[in-house]
């Protein structure tokens, strides 16, 4: 089955952010940052090209499809 | 001075726990109701109670306030959370009425009783699935 990996902790921790302010530049509550980043919850699209933006990370290097 | 993820966040967690709270009040009510002969104004009573918590576990409370705090308190996260704890009020009502037919067999259920087992399975599994996962995410 495929899953979808993400280095979003890795890019967070590289800029020196904490979950909450990641969590206040995209506009979402910061247990969503967290559930993403456990990979409990795959978000929308939409989040997910927010993220990359507030990561300066193009997309498909934050989340990457696994097997 | 918090900001609105944290106010987010605490209101959350006090929500979680108002469910908890909701779901034991609303179980042991609906126990102790059991065989009772109710009034009409008590079963009115109990219908608004049930509605009222239903209401709760859907974003139409927070539907018409723009503020974005309460944006924050139902962003995508907590939808799926909401998602998933219908599914649960969902398979519990099933759970019960099933059991209450196989119940029903060998004692006489009045069908108020089954009515308010019923619901206040649904509504109880889907309460404390709600706070389950809202506050594991917050961990």
């Amino acid at each position: 089955m495929t899953a979808l990996a993400n280095s979003l902790r890795q890019e967070r921790e590289r800029l020196g952010l904490t979950q909450a302010a990641l969590a206040e530049r995209v506009g979402v509550s910061r247990k969503t940052i967290n559930t993403v980043e456990n990979g409990i919850f795959v978000p929308s699209t939409i989040l997910a090209i927010k993220l990359a933006l507030a990561l300066g990370r193009p997309v498909e290097l934050l989340f990457q499809l696994v097997d | 001075m918090q900001n609105d993820v944290d106010k987010a966040e605490r209101l959350s967690r006090a929500r979680a726990i108002l469910f908890y709270l909701l779901a034991t009040t609303f179980v042991a009510s609906g126990l102790i109701g059991l065989k009772a002969t109710h009034s009409l104004s008590q079963l009115a009573g109990w219908i608004v109670l049930a509605l009222l918590i239903a209401l709760n576990l859907t974003p139409f409370p927070l539907r018409f306030r723009f503020n974005r705090v309460k944006q924050l308190m139902n962003d995508e996260a907590t939808t799926l959370h909401r998602q998933r704890s219908f599914v649960a009020g969902f398979w519990a009502a099933i759970a019960t009425a099933v059991g209450l037919a196989i119940v029903a067999r060998s004692w006489s259920i009045a069908a108020d009783d089954v009515a308010r087992l019923v619901v206040t399975a649904a509504l109880a599994a889907a309460l404390v699935r709600f706070a389950t996962l809202e506050l594991r995410a917050a961990k």
